[in-house]
This record gives C-alpha cells, sequence and structure tokens, in this order.
C-alpha cells in the first residue's frame, strides 16, 4: 500500500497520475498506428503528430515529477500504488521507491528531448507519424517497465520495448543496413527470451 | 583460382609488367566518378563534370546509362508545372524546338504531332513492367477494352532494347547474387571495406591514427586483415590470402587484374566489369580518386591514397564473399580456380531476367487513351500507321520528352526574367552622387535579397557584387591556428601568404590566456576519445553535459546566448593585424610564388584589379563595407557548403577583412592614385561578415580612425542590422515552421534558433531555388525583385571597351556559378544517386565525408534537405554588354565556350547601348530573342519588397519594386516556373 494513513483520493490520484504517465503515450502510439492504417499520412499531418507527441511526453514528465516530489516529501517511502484496473499482472500494483523516481525522471525527461528533437529533425521525412508511434510505444512502455510491480508485469512491458526498439532500428526498412539491423536484432533480444521464457 | 597460389606464379615468372590497361581503364573510368573533396574542403562542383565535353542532353543519356541516375526531373513534377501554368504551350513548342523536334512541329494538324503532344501530356501511372497486365485488367474503367488496347499494343514488333544475357556477363560476379539467392553479399562488402577505407583515410576523426599507413591502402587493409582474428569465414579467406599478397609484394594493378580475369575472361565485357566494380561503392572509390590527385586533402600530404589498391582489396574482399556465399545460394561447395569458371557455374543456374515489353508500350498506351482512341479504333488502323507509331514512340522517347519538358521549364523562366529586365532597362537612372554608404557583398545568390534590403531600408545606399574572396588569392593562417587554409576559389592557386597575428603586447597577452583555454578544452574533448579517460569523463561531465543538451533543444537561442555570455567571460576579442612575407629585391615571380609573397605592388594590383573589375572607382562614400558572408550552424556536417564557395568552403570573413585593411593603406592609396583611382582621405574601408543563416553582420571597425569616422561606422552598422531583419523576413517565407505574416522581429528570432538548433536539418537553403546571374551595372538589377534566385556580378560595360573586364569576369566566376548550379541540379534531379539521400543517417566518417548509418558507401552530393525546394534548371546568365564583344570573349575562353555549346549554361547578352536581347545559340552565335518569342507580363508597383513575398511560399517571378516611372499597368503574371513546390 502507498502508506497507511494515506486518504483515499490520494490513493486514487497518485493512481491516476501513474495510469496516465505510462498510458497516454502508449494509447497516443496505438491511435497514431489505427490513423496509418486507415490512411496514408501526408505532411499536414505532422504538425498535429508532433504536438500530440510532445504533449503526451510532456504529462509525463510532469506526472513524475509530482509523484518523485511526494515521494520525496514523504520520506522515500516504498510506495505501492494501486491501478484502477488490472493489467499485466495478479497485483494491479506500480511500485514507487528511489530506482523508480530517478529512472523514471530521466525516462521522461529523455523522451520529452527526444521527441522535441524528432519533430524538427524529421519534418517532411516520410515515416514522420510511424515514427513518433514507436517511440511514444518504446518511452511509454519504458516507463511501465521501470514502475512495474512483478516479474510477469515487467516482462509485458519488456517485449513492448523490444518491439518497438526493434522497429526503431529499422526506421528505414527499405534500406539494406536497417533492415539486416532488425533481423539480428530480433534473433539477439529473442534468444535470452526464449530463455527466460521457458525458466 | 586461388589468388595465394597464383601469386607465387606471379612472382616466379615475372608478372606485373603489362597491368597498363587496367590502369588505363580504371582512370578512365574513375573520371566519371563525383569529384567531391573532403568535408572541411566542400564546395559545389558539377556533380558530371566529365561529361562536360558533350551536349547536356547527350551527357544526360550517358548519367543514366553510366550511373543508372535519373537526369530529369518526373513527368509528373513536369506535368504539375504545366497545369498550374507555371508552364506553357507556347513554352512546350520551344522545348521542343530546342530539343531538335522542330520536325514533329511542321505540320500542327498532323497525327503524328497529336501523338507526340500525347506523349507529353498524358498522366502515365509508373507501374512496374511486371504489374501492368494486372493493373489494366484491375484499375481502369473499361477493363475489357482497355485489356483488348494493351494487348494490341505489345503485339506490335517493338525493338529491343537490352539483352540480359549481354548484361549478366558484363556484372561483376558479387552483382549475379540477386535476393532470392540468398542475400546480399555486396552488403558485406561495403560494410568491411567502409571500416578500412575510413581508418585509412582519418583525418583526424580519431584519437590516434592507424599505423601501416604509409606504404598505401592495400598493405595497410591486407596487413589489418591478416592480423585480427577474424569472425566471419569470408573475411578471414579474404585475410590469410591477403597475407600471401602482402607478402608476395604483388603490385594492385597485377591484383586488380588478375581478379577481373578470374571473374570475366572475355575481354569484350572486361571494361563494363571495371566500371561496375568501381561504381559499386561509388563514395569511397571517389574519395580515393579525388585524394589520389590532391595530396593536400589528405590527412598528410605523404600518405600514399591510391584508387587502383583500393579496388584491389574491394575485389579480393568481392571474391571471398561469394565463394562464401556459393554453398548457401546454390548448395553447392569447391574451389573455383580457373577464370570464368564460377561465372559459368553461376550463369548456368541464375536464368537472366526474361525479356519485357518496354516501356515505350505502356507510354503508347496512355497516350492512346489521352486522345480517347479505343481498342476497335486502333484495331482498325492501318499497319504503317501502326509502325510510325512504334517508331515515334522509340524516337521520341521518354528520355527525349523529358528534354523536352527541361527544356520547356527553362524556356518560362527565360521569358519571365527576359521580359523583367527589358522592362528594367527602360527605367534605368545612372548614379550621379555620392551615396550614404557603399557596400559590397559576394555575389552569392543568398546576397540578392541582402542587398535589396539594405537599399529598401536606407535608400541613399548604394550595393556591389563580386567574388567573395574580393580577388585576394591567398592561403591564411588565422590568429591561433597551427595551419593556413587557402581562401580563395578552388581553380585559382593561392598566390600570397598572409598571417593575422595579435595588434601590440596587450593583445598578445590577452590570445595567449585565450590560447591556453582552447587549448584544455580541446584536452578534453580529446580524452573524451580515450578507452579510459572518455569512460570517467562521462560519467562526471556527462551529467552536467545532459541538462545543457535538453536546455540547447527545447531553447536553443537561450543557449546560444549562455554559450556566447561564457565566451565573453575570458575577455573581450583579441584586436588583430595582418603579417605578409614582403619580397626580396630582385627576386624573380617565381620565387615570389613559391615564397607566397605579397608587397606593395602586389596589394596596389589586387586592390585596384577588384575595384575596376566591379565598376567602383569613383564616388566614394565616408563609408565603404566590404562584406563576406558565412553560415552559423550546428549538427551540420555540410557548414562548408553553406559557406563561401569563393573561399573554398570558409567564410569569406578574413578576405573582407584583408582587403579593407590593404584600401586603407596609406601607401597603398597613393599607388592607386597613379591607376587613376582616387579614395578620398576621409573615407574609410571597413571589412564584415554577413552571416547567412542567423543574419548577424558583424564589422571589423580598422584601428586608428577618428572619432567621426568611428560614429558613421556605427551608424553604417545600424542600418545593416536593420536590412538583415528584413532578410531574414524574406527568407522565412520559405519556412514551414515560421508564420506566413511573420514580422522582421520575430523573423530573426526564427533564423537566429534555426541556426542554434541541434535538431534542425535545414539551418538555411544554401544556394537552393539558384537559377540565373546577371554581370551587369547594379542600376540595371535595383528595385528588381529576383527571388534570391540570382547570382549578381556588378561589371560596367562603359569603363570596358575592349570586354577585357568581362573576360576576366567570366572566366573567373563561371567555373563557381555553374559549378553550384550544375551540383544542385544533379542532386535534385535523382537525390539517391546524384545526391546524398537523406541527411537524417548521416554520420560523419573519417572527417572525409558522411555515411548512412554505422557502415557503408561515403555519400556524395547534396542531401534532400538541401535541395528539396530547388527547382533544377541550367544557368541563365545575363550579361549587360555588347554582343560582338561577348562573342569574341566566348571564342577566347575554351572553358567558357564548352560550356555555352554544349548548353550546359545559356547565355543572354543585353546590348547595354541598345538594350536589344540576344540569346547564344550552341555553335552559331547570338541570335536577337525578339525572333524567339514573347515576354511574360511583369507586375510593377510595389512600394516594399515585403508587399510582395509576405504570405507566400512558393517560387515568385520577377517585379518591379519601389516607385518607376513606366507606363506598364499591375496585371496578373503566370506562376513561376517550379512554383508547385513551396518552402521547407
Amino acid at each position: 500500500m502507498m502508506h497507511p494513513e494515506s486518504p483515499a483520493w490520494l490513493l486514487q490520484l497518485a493512481s491516476a497520475m501513474i495510469s496516465l504517465a505510462i498510458l497516454f503515450p502508449v494509447m497516443l502510439a496505438l491511435l497514431f498506428a489505427f490513423a496509418i492504417g486507415w490512411k496514408k499520412p501526408n505532411e499536414e499531418w505532422e504538425s498535429p503528430v508532433g504536438w500530440m507527441a510532445m504533449g503526451a511526453m510532456g504529462i509525463s514528465l510532469v506526472f513524475v515529477l509530482i509523484l518523485s516530489a511526494f515521494w520525496l516529501a514523504n520520506g522515500r517511502p516504498l510506495m505501492e500504488i494501486p491501478l484502477p484496473w488490472g493489467i499485466f499482472g495478479t497485483e494491479p500494483v506500480f511500485l514507487w521507491d528511489e530506482a523508480t523516481a530517478l529512472w523514471g525522471t530521466v525516462t521522461a525527461l529523455m523522451g520529452l528531448a527526444t521527441i522535441r528533437f524528432s519533430v524538427t529533425y524529421l519534418h517532411r521525412e516520410p515515416g514522420y507519424v510511424r515514427f513518433m508511434a514507436v517511440a511514444l510505444a518504446f518511452l511509454g512502455s519504458m516507463l511501465g517497465a521501470i514502475a512495474a510491480d512483478n516479474p510477469v508485469q515487467m516482462a509485458a512491458w519488456w517485449e513492448i520495448i523490444g518491439a518497438s526498439s526493434l522497429l526503431l532500428i529499422g526506421f528505414y526498412h527499405e534500406r539494406q543496413g536497417p533492415g539486416r539491423s532488425r533481423c539480428s536484432g530480433n534473433t539477439e533480444s529473442l534468444t535470452p527470451e526464449c530463455f527466460w521464457g521457458a525458466v | 583460382m586461388d589468388m595465394s597460389n597464383r601469386t607465387r606464379e606471379i612472382s616466379s615468372v615475372g608478372f606485373g609488367t603489362h597491368s597498363d590497361w587496367i590502369a588505363t581503364l580504371v582512370r578512365e573510368w574513375a573520371k566519371m566518378l563525383p569529384d567531391q573533396a573532403p568535408l572541411s574542403f566542400f564546395v559545389s562542383q558539377n556533380t558530371v563534370q566529365s561529361l562536360q565535353h558533350l551536349d547536356f542532353h547527350k551527357a544526360c543519356a550517358e548519367v543514366t546509362r553510366v550511373l543508372g541516375a535519373k537526369p530529369y526531373l518526373s513527368f509528373p513534377e513536369y506535368q504539375a508545372q504545366f497545369n498550374s501554368g507555371a508552364i506553357g504551350r507556347q513554352d512546350v513548342d520551344e522545348g521542343m524546338r530546342r530539343s531538335g523536334f522542330e520536325y514533329l512541329q511542321e505540320d500542327p494538324t498532323s497525327t503524328l504531332m497529336g501523338h507526340a503532344r500525347a506523349l507529353l501530356f498524358a498522366e502515365t501511372p509508373r507501374i512496374s513492367p511486371a504489374s501492368r497486365d494486372w493493373y489494366v485488367g484491375t484499375h481502369l474503367a473499361d477493363i475489357p477494352d482497355a485489356k483488348h488496347l494493351w494487348s494490341e499494343i505489345k503485339r506490335l514488333s517493338w525493338p529491343i532494347t537490352s539483352d540480359p544475357f549481354e548484361e549478366d556477363n558484363s556484372t561483376p560476379l558479387i552483382g549475379l547474387f540477386r535476393q532470392d539467392f540468398g542475400g546480399l553479399p555486396s552488403h558485406d562488402v561495403r560494410r568491411a571495406l567502409g571500416g578500412l577505407s575510413g581508418m585509412f583515410l582519418d583525418r583526424g576523426g580519431a584519437s590516434k591514427s592507424m599505423p601501416g599507413r604509409d606504404e598505401g591502402f592495400a598493405s595497410f587493409a591486407f596487413g589489418l586483415l591478416a592480423l585480427t582474428p577474424q569472425i566471419e569465414p569470408w573475411l578471414a579467406a579474404a585475410a590469410s590470402e591477403a597475407k600471401l599478397l602482402n607478402d608476395a609484394r604483388c603490385s594492385s594493378a597485377d591484383i586488380v587484374k588478375e581478379l577481373i580475369q578470374w571473374q570475366q575472361p572475355e575481354e569484350m565485357y572486361q571494361s563494363n566489369i571495371v566500371r561496375r566494380t568501381i561504381f559499386a561503392h561509388p563514395g569511397w572509390a571517389s574519395m580515393f580518386w579525388r585524394l589520389e590527385r590532391y595530396p593536400e586533402e589528405r590527412a598528410s600530404v605523404d600518405l600514399p591514397v591510391r584508387l587502383m589498391d583500393y579496388l584491389a582489396v574491394q575485389l579480393i574482399l568481392e571474391k571471398h564473399r561469394c565463394l562464401d556465399a556459393i554453398p548457401g545460394a546454390f548448395g553447392h561447395a569447391r574451389s573455383w580456380e580457373k577464370p570464368g569458371e564460377l561465372r559459368r557455374f553461376m550463369g548456368d543456374r541464375c536464368p537472366p531476367l526474361p525479356v519485357i515489353v518496354p516501356d515505350g508500350a505502356w507510354d503508347l498506351f496512355w497516350a492512346l487513351r489521352h486522345q480517347g482512341y479505343h481498342a476497335a479504333r486502333f484495331a482498325a488502323m492501318d499497319p504503317h500507321a501502326k509502325a510510325h507509331l512504334v517508331e515515334l514512340v522509340t524516337k521520341f522517347g521518354r528520355r527525349q520528352r523529358l528534354a523536352v519538358w527541361q527544356e520547356a521549364q527553362e524556356a518560362a523562366y527565360r521569358n519571365q526574367i527576359l521580359g523583367a529586365f527589358a522592362l528594367r532597362a527602360k527605367t534605368t537612372k545612372r548614379r550621379d552622387h555620392t551615396p550614404d554608404f557603399q557596400v559590397m557583398t559576394c555575389l552569392d545568390d543568398r546576397e540578392e535579397s541582402f542587398r535589396r534590403a539594405i537599399e529598401e531600408t536606407s535608400p541613399g545606399s548604394e550595393t556591389f557584387g563580386g567574388p567573395g574572396f574580393f580577388g585576394l588569392p591567398i592561403k591564411f593562417q588565422a590568429l591561433g591556428q597551427a595551419d593556413s587554409n587557402s581562401s580563395c576559389p578552388l581553380h585559382v592557386p593561392a598566390a600570397h601568404k598572409v598571417r593575422e597575428v595579435p595588434l601590440g603586447a596587450s593583445h598578445r597577452n590577452r590570445m595567449l590566456r585565450q590560447q591556453s583555454i582552447s587549448r584544455m578544452m580541446h584536452r578534453i574533448e580529446s580524452s573524451g576519445r580515450e578507452d579510459v579517460s572518455g569512460s570517467l569523463l562521462l560519467g562526471l561531465l556527462g551529467l552536467l553535459a545532459y541538462p545543457a543538451m535538453v536546455l540547447g533543444l527545447i531553447f536553443p537561442i537561450f543557449a546560444a546566448r549562455f554559450r556566447a555570455f561564457v565566451t565573453k567571460l575570458s575577455g573581450p576579442p583579441v584586436r588583430t593585424e595582418f603579417e605578409f612575407i614582403e619580397p626580396e629585391p630582385g627576386a624573380t615571380p617565381q620565387e615570389c610564388l613559391s615564397k607566397g609573397t605579397f608587397g606593395i605592388q602586389d596589394q596596389v594590383a589586387r586592390v585596384s584589379g577588384l575595384l575596376e573589375n566591379i565598376g567602383f572607382t569613383t564616388h566614394f562614400a565616408k563609408v565603404v563595407v566590404f562584406l563576406g558572408h558565412g553560415s552559423t550552424s550546428v549538427n551540420n556536417p555540410y557548414k562548408s557548403a553553406y559557406d563561401c564557395g569563393a573561399c573554398a568552403g570558409n567564410d569569406g570573413g578574413a578576405n573582407a577583412k584583408l582587403f579593407a585593411y590593404l584600401g586603407n593603406l596609406p601607401e597603398v592609396r597613393m599607388e592607386l592614385i597613379k591607376k587613376g583611382i582616387t579614395i578620398p582621405n576621409d573615407t574609410v574601408f571597413v571589412g564584415g561578415l554577413h552571416d547567412t543563416c542567423n543574419d548577424d553582420v558583424i564589422l571589423f571597425e580598422p584601428t586608428g580612425i577618428s572619432p567621426q569616422a568611428s560614429a558613421r561606422i556605427a551608424e553604417v552598422h545600424k542600418a545593416l542590422k536593420r536590412a538583415a531583419k528584413a532578410n531574414a523576413r524574406e527568407r522565412c517565407r520559405r519556412f514551414h515552421s515560421a508564420s506566413r505574416f511573420i514580422t522582421e522581429a520575430e523573423a530573426i528570432r526564427h533564423v537566429q534558433g534555426r541556426a542554434h538548433d541541434l535538431s534542425q536539418p535545414r539551418p538555411e537553403f544554401g544556394h537552393c531555388t539558384n537559377a540565373m546571374a546577371v554581370y551587369g551595372p547594379r542600376s540595371l538589377t535595383r528595385g528588381l525583385f529576383l527571388d534570391r534566385r540570382s547570382f549578381l556580378i556588378s561589371y560596367e560595360p562603359e569603363n570596358d571597351p575592349q570586354g577585357i573586364i568581362i573576360e576576366r569576369l567570366f572566366s573567373g566566376i563561371l567555373p563557381v556559378l555553374a559549378g553550384i548550379n550544375l551540383q544542385y541540379y544533379f542532386s535534385r534531379v535523382d537525390n539517391d544517386k546524384l545526391g546524398a539521400g537523406t541527411k537524417l543517417p548521416h554520420n560523419p566518417t573519417a572527417m572525409v565525408g558522411v555515411m548512412e548509418g554505422a557502415s557503408g558507401d561515403l555519400r556524395t552530393g547534396l542531401p534532400r534537405q538541401a535541395v528539396e525546394i530547388h527547382n533544377p534548371m541550367r544557368l541563365l546568365v545575363m550579361i549587360y554588354s555588347n554582343p560582338e564583344i561577348l562573342t569574341e570573349v566566348i571564342k577566347r575562353q575554351p572553358y567558357v565556350q564548352t560550356m555555352v555549346d554544349n548548353s550546359w549554361i545559356r547565355v543572354v547578352c543585353m546590348d547595354w547601348q541598345t538594350t536589344d536581347q540576344y540569346i547564344w545559340v550552341p555553335h552559331k552565335g547570338f541570335e536577337n530573342v525578339r525572333s524567339n518569342g514573347g515576354h511574360a507580363p511583369v507586375i510593377n508597383g510595389f512600394k516594399h519588397s515585403s508587399d510582395w513575398f509576405l504570405g507566400r511560399m512558393q517560387n515568385l517571378n520577377p517585379v518591379l519594386i519601389g516607385d518607376h516611372e513606366t507606363e506598364i499597368t499591375i496585371s496578373s503574371s503566370a506562376p513561376n516556373p517550379g512554383s508547385t513546390r513551396g518552402g521547407e
């Protein structure tokens, strides 16, 4: 539990914040993926997609900072934040401790900086929306893995990280090099995963 | 053949004396490689300059044949311009005429002409040959009729355009491994070759240079392969053979010859095998070829760089990768010793690609549909008429039709420009008073808008344009630098050595302090690339660098200002002067040249030469500014390409400062009086630098001037900053991220942000959209909106009755202009093959070039981001002179004559006395323009340039700005050629 004497509304607020910090990027990634499937993106998509992606990572960063501040102010307890719904595991809980606060902040900040960089860097590049979708899925699941409470939940997030990182490696799929790197990356990441899966 | 065994044979029979043919062959094909210098020397040159001896369109055919590249835009791009009205029907007619298809126009009502037009205008879907039957059978509204028509057309007797058997025989073995035969081994070779080449050519990218580079690339690569344990079997096999070759001291030419013969013993195919081997990885091959010819661009002048060495290594790697791939692809492992044995084996198992119906049939299908033909009507056609159609499509093929479109596009632009100049010439007023101040800038097209802005914001000013090195071919050693760099065009040898030194003892001490800080920073940077210290530094300083980087990403201007503030803490800038080598009495000109002396006579000659060339010998204002230009950007390996091409890819500030310094020397001014150039005593020459990216203007105030002069310079500086803001506003119209109706203050902030933005792949657009050059007085172009598309060279024909000055300007400047224009042209029309592709995955490699990702070939040419809004057209050179004089000049200058007679540039002469216009017809001479058709209308009546450009992103027509006493009324005008693409 979060804290023995924490009021219920605080628990609910913390729960909503951690969920949204993770789910905003992931849900937006899904939305972009559906949009690509629905219609071929053009240059007019760039601006709204860029702003939405930055907004999602910005919200994630703000929520992570608020939770970290709250955690610091309360004497750095081991916080178990219940989720409003069950997801990826037997215990629907996220864990907040030193590692989560540090790496959550670093990941959210890096994520925001990366998205901000990509908005300008990838301007007019074919695959702009696809990149944003995959990058958001990667960053959101990174946050999920960092805050995961149990190995099952972590493994689930880890798979999304693996899949999205392979898609990022092979972003320029029409070129030989990235295509091959993606294949070798797939082999290299699948082998240990199969082993752990068997275990 | 096992090369190691062969090597022993070679050694025993004295092999190696009959390799001249291979050297000749390699040299001949190497000439076709892109001639691009390492990154720090990057200046634009014609991508296919080895073909300049051919007519432009013939050269384009060669570009397709040899390089497999597209030399023109695509049909949809031209057709979009036609549909928007940017290209008119009369322009297409002119294009037909200029491309040699006027015979089709002789009877405009004939069927053949109708078919030819339909071939030009029909919108033909880009479907691969294998999918065309499927497309016709599924995508068209009238499927049965379309299928019938298509099958009728396919049945016509189409000439065979390529022989697949011949094609396979001319392909290197490694090229025969297609995707369906076990992957693409060429990719592995490229990866290995790229690593070895990078290590060998490294110009300082690595903290330590590799040992063993002194004996050439082959020896280096073989030694390294043999020494390093190889995981991949084919590399291990290559390494063991390489060791034997290295020990046997076999020459590279012999290795190349033997391996070519091993691949293909038939002599008739060997030339093509060599060509395709060279062009398999054109980036690295071109860099080896370039550095072989220009030792000063190597990491060290003594480093032996030879293309033949590179080919030897490439062929050995290819051989072993092929041998390694055979079992996987064909399940057949054995040794292949005899020359040609492996090719025969593969030929039996790789069936040649099937013969396909030529593209002409597909084009004819759509041309007929465009004219409303149906299957029955076509079937009823006379067989002779059908044969004529096939002949028409064959002779008026895709390449020829694209050439017509290109000519049409250029004709459309030319007619607009000629109209604008005809109008402007009527209202030209000569200067008869001394201006408030004068500014000379580089002739660069980016300065066109800046000069216009200066004259609009300070109407009492006057501007000139000339070569950005200010006529000073120098080798310049900047303050605190150990080496000197040429600061003049690549085709001009540096004649004088100039060194920048601190002004007096106090500045010397300040420089020493700043140098010690720089050295410390350099040590930290170098340590960051070491194994142990790098890891430590990463841990210690990485945490500090991280927030700074994030800050710089989100607030680039703030971060830049913060950096500038930190720099200021080390003290005010060091003031400098110049140091020259004085010639010894009695020294011959050759001795002076070899020592790089710069005596008073040379100084006077250089100053007077420039002033005479640009027609600036009287009416000197109290402040005369000479502005060089450079470009600030971060995270940009192509920075040199944005700097001054006339200063060998450096910024022009040093030359400008030096010119002003020389022009202020009393002894130089005394000598100038003898040459008829009297500069008043109260006139001060000031050097400066215009940053074409962030639109900053810096003036280097001379020392020892009066307070009044200093105040006047400050006033001029303010005026130039004001103009720079207006210029930034005009530039912003092309940027998507800037507001369409941006204010000047917002515009300057926007361009400053771009210059310092780490994530910005388009800090500025460089020479994008360049299309023409004007040699003439400013009175001819002042008030004419040329949309930053024109190079402007000041020239006064009145002062040049013999054509001596125009000959100097023409022959001296034209190679630079044509080089820029043609590199942009080819990088735009086929960015993948003739340009560098998208910039985003580019990594600077060995400080010589960029490659995609972590391994691969070097990319040459300009990246897509630098040319995406460029409208490719050959340079239109407008000269305000006399056609007879100009004809003589062109005949006297072989380079110029080649370029104009082969149509690599178009020359128009405007007679300065009658204002009649003449266009150069190749191999004939000047022809009056009136016989070529009319002019497009020109809009007049804008008070400021911003009235015309604000809110518009596309290319804009020339218009007259300001008050002009003309009788022309405002009228609508056709869109500008190339206006289908707007800003970034």
